[in-house]
C-alpha cells in the first residue's frame, strides 16, 4: 500500500485527474461499499478506461488510502495536540466538538470507516478503531462501567448524526451532535 | 434431526459466516460446508441465499413492528412515556445480536431486500421518534442518534454486564431524545 503523497507526483492536469478518481470513488465506496466497488465502476463513472485509473492508482488499496488518510491524519493531530494528564471537563467538551467537525469534514469517509465491514477489516479500518478507541479512553476515564458505557454510546449517537445526516445537513449537524454527547454524558449525572 | 432444529442449525451457522466474512462473502454453499450438510438440504430448507435472509430477518422484523406500534401511539410527556419505547427497542436487538450486526455495520447487506426491510422499520421508528418530539431537522437527528446508541450498546457492549448497560443506555437515549 501506498500513502497519497507516495502515489505517482501530479502535475497540476494528473492533481485534478487524481482529484476526479478520489471524488468518484469516495462516492461510489460509500454507497456500493468497498469490496463490491471494483476499479472499473470507478473508470466508468468518469468515462475513462482502467488503465487511466491505475495510472494514477497503482492498486485499489492506494485509492482507498487516498480517500480516507486525509481524515486519519487530522485525528492523528487532534489526538497528538491533548495535553497529557487526565481531561477537564472543558477539555473533554473541546475534544468532542473537535472530533465531531473532524467526522462532518468528510461524512461519507465517516460512512466507509464505520460502516463498511471490508473497510474496517483493513488496516486504515484498524488505525481508525486505534484513534476512535483513544478519544473514548480520554473522554470516559476509570474504571467505573457506567461512564464507559455512557462515553462508547455518546460517540457512538454522535458518530450517527454525522453518518446519516452529515451530508444532507452539515450546517446543523455539529452543533446538534455535541449537545447530544453531552446530554449522554450527563445523563448518569456525571458532568461532561 | 428434525426440521426446525435444522433451520435452526443453518441459522447459527449462517449469522456466524455472516458477522465473520461479511454478507458478500457469504454463500450457502459455504454455510452448508460450515454446517457439515449437504447444499441441496440447505437449498430444500431455505432455498436460496435470500430465502435464508428472509428466515433470519422475519422474527427481527417482527419484534420492529410491535416497537413501531407502540411508537405510533406515543405522546411524550417525559422520560417516562419514552422509556419503554426505547427498551422494547433495544430488547429486540440484543435478542438478535448477530443479524443487527449485520444489518448495521456490512453496506454489502444493504442489497438484501430482507436487510432492507429491517434497515426501513429501524429508520421509520427513527422517524416517528422525532415526529413525536417535534419534527425540525435537529429533532431528527437527536431521534436518530438516540437510536443510534441504542446500535452501538448492541454492537459493541456483548460483553459487559447486560443490566448495566440497559440501563445506563435507555437513560442515555431519553436524555438524547428530550435534549
Amino acid at each position: 500500500m501506498t500513502d497519497l503523497a507516495h502515489t505517482h507526483a501530479p502535475s497540476g492536469e494528473l492533481s485534478v485527474a487524481r482529484l476526479r478518481i478520489v471524488d468518484a470513488a469516495r462516492s461510489l465506496f460509500s454507497s456500493r461499499g468497498y469490496e463490491r466497488t471494483p476499479l472499473r465502476l470507478v473508470a466508468d463513472a468518469l468515462g475513462i478506461t482502467k488503465a487511466a485509473v491505475y495510472h494514477h492508482f497503482r492498486a485499489k488499496d492506494d485509492l482507498l488510502a487516498a480517500i480516507v488518510t486525509p481524515l486519519l491524519r487530522r485525528l492523528d493531530d487532534l489526538l497528538a495536540a491533548i495535553p497529557a494528564g487526565p481531561l477537564t471537563d472543558a477539555g473533554r467538551r473541546d475534544l468532542l466538538r473537535r472530533y465531531i467537525e473532524a467526522l462532518a469534514s468528510a461524512p461519507e469517509v465517516t460512512v466507509l470507516l464505520l460502516r463498511d465491514l471490508g473497510v474496517a477489516q483493513h488496516p486504515l479500518g484498524l488505525r481508525f478503531a486505534a484513534q476512535r478507541e483513544r478519544i473514548r479512553a480520554l473522554l470516559g476515564p476509570g474504571d467505573d462501567p457506567a461512564t464507559a458505557i455512557r462515553t462508547t454510546a455518546a460517540v457512538g449517537a454522535l458518530e450517527l448524526a454525522v453518518i446519516e445526516f452529515g451530508r444532507d445537513h452539515p450546517e446543523e449537524v455539529p452543533e446538534t451532535a455535541l449537545g447530544i454527547a453531552i446530554a449522554v454524558l450527563d445523563s448518569g449525572g456525571a458532568v461532561a | 434431526m428434525d426440521p426446525d432444529a435444522l433451520v435452526g442449525r443453518v441459522a447459527d451457522v449462517a449469522l456466524s459466516c455472516l458477522v465473520t466474512k461479511g454478507y458478500a462473502a457469504t454463500t450457502l454453499d459455504g454455510i452448508a460446508e460450515a454446517a457439515c450438510l449437504p447444499e441441496a438440504e440447505v437449498r430444500a430448507l431455505v432455498g436460496d441465499e435470500e430465502g435464508l435472509m428472509a428466515h433470519l430477518a422475519g422474527p427481527l422484523l417482527a419484534a420492529l413492528g410491535d416497537v413501531l406500534a407502540s411508537a405510533a401511539a406515543v405522546e411524550v410527556r417525559g422520560p417516562a412515556s419514552l422509556r419503554p419505547l426505547i427498551e422494547g427497542y433495544m430488547d429486540a436487538l440484543v435478542a438478535h445480536r448477530r443479524l443487527v450486526t449485520v444489518v448495521l455495520s456490512d453496506r454489502a447487506a444493504t442489497t438484501s431486500p430482507a436487510v432492507g426491510a429491517l434497515r426501513r422499520a429501524m429508520l421509520d421508528l427513527a422517524e416517528q421518534l422525532a415526529r413525536a418530539t417535534g419534527d425540525r431537522v435537529d429533532n431528527r437527528i437527536r431521534a436518530a442518534s438516540a437510536l443510534g446508541a441504542v446500535h452501538t450498546a448492541v454492537l459493541e457492549m456483548a460483553d459487559l454486564d447486560a443490566a448495566t448497560v440497559r440501563g445506563v443506555i435507555v437513560d442515555a437515549s431519553v436524555a438524547i431524545l428530550l435534549t
